[in-house]
């Protein structure tokens, strides 16, 4: 379902901008062409791909609602967040719905992609304000990204300019959102034939980490699921990875940490290991060998 | 009895320094890594170093602490085994302002499920019912009968607190170091 909010007397053309919020809703921005209205009520063309991030803040500046609006939207994402799989569809045909696109002007395209840049500076700068949901709610609003998981994941792999403190608590944090994103962060990256203690590595230094259990354990899963994605069969299972993960950690904490005075044997990394039901499935030359990585690089930096 | 001669004497000898592991556990967000970074500075400290878990030495008094901040999935707890066989006590970080009952449940069985621990039994329990300036947050009582800690076998303790402005701490360090079996 899409409901069209057109201002009253405006007609649908190519030369409409329009806005698409999460509840299925467009809302048309007239450009220019304001004599041009109330003479004909022909349907046309929607140009949903071509979206001006100032046209909407002009129209958004003419609603009376517009903390409303705001509310609601906030409240629609947490929902979109609660319903997961089904939100996910959800987009996806509303998508389909709104192929109505058109080969606009290439005027157009030229005036868009000349902001886009000044756009990704701006979510940017809100990101590392760490003000992410309003970061990515304007990258939806300029149309660089649509509002789905995965191209907010490419958005925040891809962007260099992030504030990695920022970047590292917000993949971590256990809201539905960042969860949701982290999974297609990790898509981004390919782990097929690295050791593990490698991917670890570069996984790791895209972003500062955050020292609290429960951060590290959400990412370490995360990881353990999308490298065993990529090693099929060199693993038992994703959590004979995830114990594996863990206690490279945990030794990366025993090695590097200065607050800690004692070591971690190698008899009693394995043993570690082997305790775990899932740990027992290694094997010990590969334990073995790893210890002996981490004891030697860190993988980390 | 005996164990406050002992402590009398500890601190008649107060040169000697006595070394003590514990293990740090509370939920996301309840102000872990703030309590860490308050007991051993002073203040608070945002930058993270080292990638691993939290580990903080906190000198208190004449005992070195270090602190773990230890957490997981069930299946990866085996992994902390080891660590549990020298931990002489545990602190327990709760948000005092989330009245959340599952929540409440989910920090109740990680609490009972390391008390149980054959190596922590004995072990003292200093809870922080942290965020208590939040207005309407939880009394002492109240988290008494959210988490049932009158069925902990171990002795416990619930200490107020603020974290981000360091409110509280030092009590609650202090009664878990005198509450210490040290040798």
């Amino acid at each position: 379902m899409i409901n069209l909010h057109l201002p009253k007397g405006y007609k649908l053309t190519n030369q409409v901008e329009a806005k698409i919020t999460e509840n299925g809703t467009v809302y048309c921005i007239p450009v220019s062409s304001r004599n041009n209205n109330a003479k004909s009520k022909k349907k046309s063309v929607l140009v949903v791909h071509n979206l001006s991030y100032s046209g909407w803040e002009n129209f958004q500046k003419t609603q009376k609602e517009k903390k409303k609006e705001i509310k609601n939207k906030e409240q629609s994402k947490k929902k979109m967040a609660k319903k997961g799989n089904n939100g996910k569809k959800k987009d996806k045909t509303k998508k389909k719905n709104l192929i109505l696109v058109s080969d606009s002007g290439e005027k157009k395209k030229e005036k868009t992609s000349e902001s886009k840049e000044s756009i990704k500076k701006r979510s940017a700068k809100l990101f590392n304000n760490g003000n992410y949901l309003g970061s990515f709610d304007l990258l939806v609003e300029s149309g660089m990204i649509n509002a789905n998981y995965r191209q907010i994941a490419e958005f925040v792999y891809h962007t260099k300019n992030l504030d990695l403190v920022h970047k590292g608590s917000f993949l971590s944090s256990e809201d539905k959102i960042s969860i949701r994103v982290l999974k297609y962060y990790l898509r981004c990256f390919d782990f097929r034939q690295k050791k593990v203690e490698m991917a670890l590595g570069e996984f790791f230094r895209t972003f500062a980490c955050p020292n609290e259990s429960q951060m590290i354990d959400r990412l370490s899963q995360e990881f353990a699921r999308h490298f065993y994605r990529h090693n099929r069969e060199l693993f038992p299972s994703s959590d004979s990875i995830y114990v594996l993960v863990m206690s490279i950690i945990l030794l990366n904490t025993y090695f590097r940490n200065t607050a800690i005075d004692f070591s971690l044997s190698k008899k009693q990394f394995i043993k570690n290991v082997y305790r775990t039901e899932d740990g027992k499935l290694l094997s010990k030359k590969l334990l073995k060998q790893v210890y002996k990585s981490i004891k030697k690089n860190n993988i980390f930096d | 009895m005996g164990k406050s001669i002992s402590k009398a004497i500890g601190g008649l000898f107060s040169s000697k320094q006595e070394e003590a592991r514990i293990v740090m556990i509370g939920l996301d967000s309840a102000g872990k890594t703030t309590v860490l970074y308050r007991l051993k500075l002073g203040e608070v400290v945002m930058t993270t170093p080292t990638i691993g878990f939290n580990v903080e030495s906190v000198q208190y008094k004449n005992v070195n602490l270090a602190v773990w901040d230890l957490g997981g999935q069930e299946m990866v707890r085996p992994l902390w085994k080891h660590y549990y066989k020298h931990c002489k006590g545990i602190i327990l970080v709760i948000d005092a302002s989330d009245r959340n009952e599952q929540r409440h449940q989910e920090i109740r069985d990680e609490l009972f499920r390391l008390a149980g621990e054959k190596d922590v039994k004995n072990a003292p329990v200093l809870i922080l019912n942290n965020k208590k300036d939040v207005k309407g947050s939880m009394s002492t009582s109240e988290v008494t009968e959210a988490l049932d800690l009158y069925e902990l076998q171990n002795e416990y303790y619930i200490q107020n607190t603020c974290a981000t402005m360091g409110t509280g701490l030092f009590d609650g360090m202090e009664w878990l170091v005198d509450s210490m079996n040290l040798k």
